[in-house]
């Protein structure tokens, strides 16, 4: 087994020892291991989380090998939380993986962040994020983020002190099950909601009561102030 | 003057980002965006609007809140205030 200063020496050259380390014993539930939650367990177990804890109630198939990191032709099949925790096991060797083969339900929430400083909201449907936003603990942040086409969005979310997600999209539906996404979006918005759970286990969000609106088409980016 | 500033694919579809409205005294939302429209000289409330009603897929949001929690089309608004309208993004 290497180091682990070793392994993750450029970050610690960029963060410093002790940030470091806080991010090393950091814990983070990722809700949905799709295409922004492959994106999100990917970094932050190169950047050596302690834990993660998977939540997926799905099954490898062909669309998903367009976008989503973890899986290949192999996996076809699996329970994505296997073939994601597969990988992200040899990524470094320093962090544990746990799963939930489970959609997201008022009667797991407790188990699932039981551990978890916060979590990833990488679902891909609203009534799922009600149910996450709901029913998580009120001392830990939940991280959202979105993406369609080539735009997404992401913000910070914690009880009391932010509006939550139903709060946001009050009056949105789904519109259809199957969302136009680019791989680019996808890969994008993951990346940014890493950065934003680092913050937050950093004790410094930067989204918080702020979405910023990602738009690749003219590589914009722009922070809506939100309010209660 | 009032802030009216366009994302995703409501800004791919008009060709614009932001554009601000002189409303010279309190106006409801609807009366402002219709003067927008004739502003930038170009449709866009079939886009936000069914019947009259927001649509599901978009969000309105008036100084940060969405008008779902004020008072809908009728929220009044007022000199200063900024008005962000997008489709959000829904997949994972």
């Amino acid at each position: 087994m290497e180091n682990i200063d070793t392994v993750f020496s450029r970050n610690l050259l960029f963060f410093s020892k002790e940030k470091l380390d806080v991010i090393n014993s950091s814990c983070i539930a990722v809700a949905g291991v799709g295409g922004l939650g492959c994106v999100v367990a990917e970094i932050l177990v190169r950047l050596g989380v302690r834990e993660l804890v998977l939540v997926d109630n799905g099954f490898v198939d062909k669309p998903d090998l367009g976008r989503q990191l973890l899986y290949g032709t192999d996996d076809l099949g699996r329970k994505k939380v296997d073939a994601a925790k597969e990988k992200l096991l040899k990524a470094t060797g320093f962090s544990n993986i746990k799963t939930f083969f489970s959609d997201i339900r008022t009667d797991n929430l407790l188990e699932i962040f039981k551990d978890a400083d916060g979590a990833a909201d990488c679902l891909d449907n609203y009534e799922s994020r009600f149910i996450l936003e709901n029913y998580a603990p009120e001392n830990k942040f939940i991280v959202h983020g979105g993406v369609e086409n080539d735009f997404g969005q992401i913000t910070t979310i914690i009880k009391d002190k932010t509006p939550s997600i139903a709060d946001i999209y009050s009056g949105i539906r789904m519109k259809k099950a199957e969302i136009a996404v680019s791989t680019v979006s996808v890969f994008a918005i993951g990346s940014l909601m890493a950065q934003e759970i680092v913050n937050n286990i950093l004790g410094k969000p930067e989204l918080l009561n702020k979405m910023l609106i990602v738009e690749l088409s003219d590589f914009s980016f722009y922070k809506v102030e939100l309010s209660k | 003057m009032v802030k009216i500033r366009f994302f995703t694919l409501l800004r791919l579809y008009l060709g614009i980002r932001e554009t601000d409205i002189d409303i010279g005294h309190n106006a409801k939302l609807k009366d402002v965006l219709d003067k927008c429209e004739h502003v930038i000289g170009r449709t866009f409330m079939h886009k936000l609007l069914d019947s009259g009603s927001l649509m599901s897929s978009s969000i309105v949001l008036v100084n940060g809140k969405n008008v779902h929690h004020l008072q809908g089309l009728d929220t009044i608004i007022k000199d200063g205030d900024e008005i962000s309208l997008f489709p959000p993004g829904g997949g994972g």
